[in-house]
């Protein structure tokens, strides 16, 4: 009970954080969203590695974060070229946009689709992390600058 | 007048018998290794952690066709632009009529069956290397893989580059396979510096193209794009904060500590790295843990 109520303080915190983190300007809200993923991951990984006990509600909670930060990046890749020196994206998002919106609508549907049956243990994570972290590998090969 | 003229000359053809001697491609010794059958399961180990896929496959290749090593990659730099050859065991149009011999010669001394310098963009530099046990493998493991009839472009390069016998020069300036953190641990320094070849993204390179090896995996310029390639030593902001069990992890996994992923070029590395057996992954990281800390480039 006292575990369920903290689940769902933290899940809201991290719906919350999701929707309303990020400035004004698009690649702010991008960046943003990316944290909440990324923060997301580091959430699942602790339980994936025994670093934290394995609670489903966590899970469902940082699921649903997971997908509202994944809508958020994905509107939040104007329709003409938003290249900025603060922004890893890359111009090859804008020369490809078909194949950009498809991978990211991929990110999108792979998280509705876990969300729907997710992992029952620790041990299920790991595989769930490699098929979220494989979407996430497979624009950031293309469309995102490296840097040091 | 006349007298100077003669000296001219003596010296012209003097300059270029040096060249032509100094180029020279410069064979293997012709070991009895070479006529050993390979063990194709430990070759598919080095095929991984030589990545030999990622340039060879044809761009962007998924599943199975990952393996169809029908090459087509192009590859810009600097000197124009290369591409990749058929390396599949297609006897006509790749290299299906190569012995292993052939092999170690084109990884071990960048010289094609004819006798002919290959361009760099093979990156022989950190091949030179590998053991001759390990090319046998690995050729008896690339024997395994499905035969393809493609013949590609040539190489796009302009004029002066065109001429391959001038690389002969290079290979005497760059070629060296001796050890180049000579006391670092050795299955690590082995793979990283040998077959996993790191050095040729991760270090700067002078203006002619060679490593410059006192700023090791210090981070470069990216080869094929914008932003850089990072600094993987211990004084790297942050790479360098990262334990031997996190570099490994995100060798397996392809996760940084902060749970971003990998990108670039880096995924494809990942790809090969995470089939490695765990103890490869293992003495890479303690590899880097090891090695000179580099400052950051500004």
């Amino acid at each position: 009970m006292k575990f369920s109520l903290i689940s769902s303080t933290v899940a809201a915190s991290l719906v919350a954080g999701a929707l309303f983190a990020g400035g004004h300007l698009a690649y702010e809200q991008r960046q943003a969203a990316m944290k909440t993923l990324g923060g997301s991951m580091k959430t699942l990984g602790g339980m994936a590695q025994g670093a934290a006990p394995f609670d489903a509600a966590i899970v469902a909670a940082t699921l649903a974060a997971m997908q509202a930060a994944a809508e958020t990046a994905q509107g939040a890749f104007p329709a003409e070229p938003d290249l900025d020196p603060e922004s890893k994206a890359l111009a090859a998002i804008w020369e490809n946009r078909a194949d950009f919106d498809a991978r990211q609508l991929a990110l999108v549907d792979i998280i509705v689709a876990t969300a729907a049956n997710p992992p029952a243990d620790a041990a299920a994570i790991g595989p769930m992390m490699q098929q979220i972290g494989g979407t996430c590998q497979s624009c950031h090969e293309n469309y995102r600058m490296p840097d040091q | 007048m006349r007298r100077w003229l003669k000296i001219g000359a003596a010296a012209a053809i003097l300059a270029a018998v040096a060249f032509w001697i100094l180029t020279a491609p410069n064979t293997l010794d012709d070991d009895p290794i070479y006529a050993t059958t390979g063990d194709a399961v430990a070759g598919e180990r080095m095929f991984r952690i030589a990545g030999c896929g990622a340039c060879h496959m044809a761009k962007g290749a998924t599943g199975d066709d990952r393996l169809r090593l029908v090459g087509g990659q192009e590859f810009a730099s600097p000197f124009g632009t290369f591409i990749a050859p058929n390396i599949s065991p297609d006897p006509e149009t790749g290299i299906g009529g190569w012995s292993s011999y052939d092999l170690a010669n084109a990884l071990l001394r960048g010289v094609s069956p004819e006798g002919a310098h290959y361009y760099p963009v093979l990156p022989y530099g950190s091949y030179a290397r590998m053991q001759p046990r390990d090319v046998v493998d690995l050729k008896a493991f690339l024997d395994t893989l499905p035969a393809v009839v493609q013949t590609n472009p040539d190489h796009d390069l302009p004029l002066p580059f065109r001429l391959r016998r001038g690389l002969g020069l290079w290979k005497l300036l760059f070629m060296d396979d001796s050890p180049v953190i000579a006391d670092a641990p050795e299955a690590g320094r082995y793979l990283v510096e040998g077959p996993g070849h790191c050095a040729e993204c991760h270090t700067p390179r002078n203006i002619i193209g060679g490593l410059d090896t006192s700023r090791w995996m210090a981070g470069a310029p990216n080869p094929s794009g914008t932003g850089r390639i990072p600094n993987i030593t211990p004084g790297a902001p942050d790479v360098g904060q990262w334990s031997a069990a996190d570099l490994a992890y995100y060798f397996e996994t392809g996760f940084t500590p902060d749970f971003d992923t990998a990108g670039g070029e880096m995924v494809e590395v990942i790809s090969s790295l995470s089939a490695l057996p765990a103890a490869d992954r293992a003495a890479i990281a303690e590899y880097l843990k090891f090695i000179p800390a580099q400052a950051p480039t500004e």
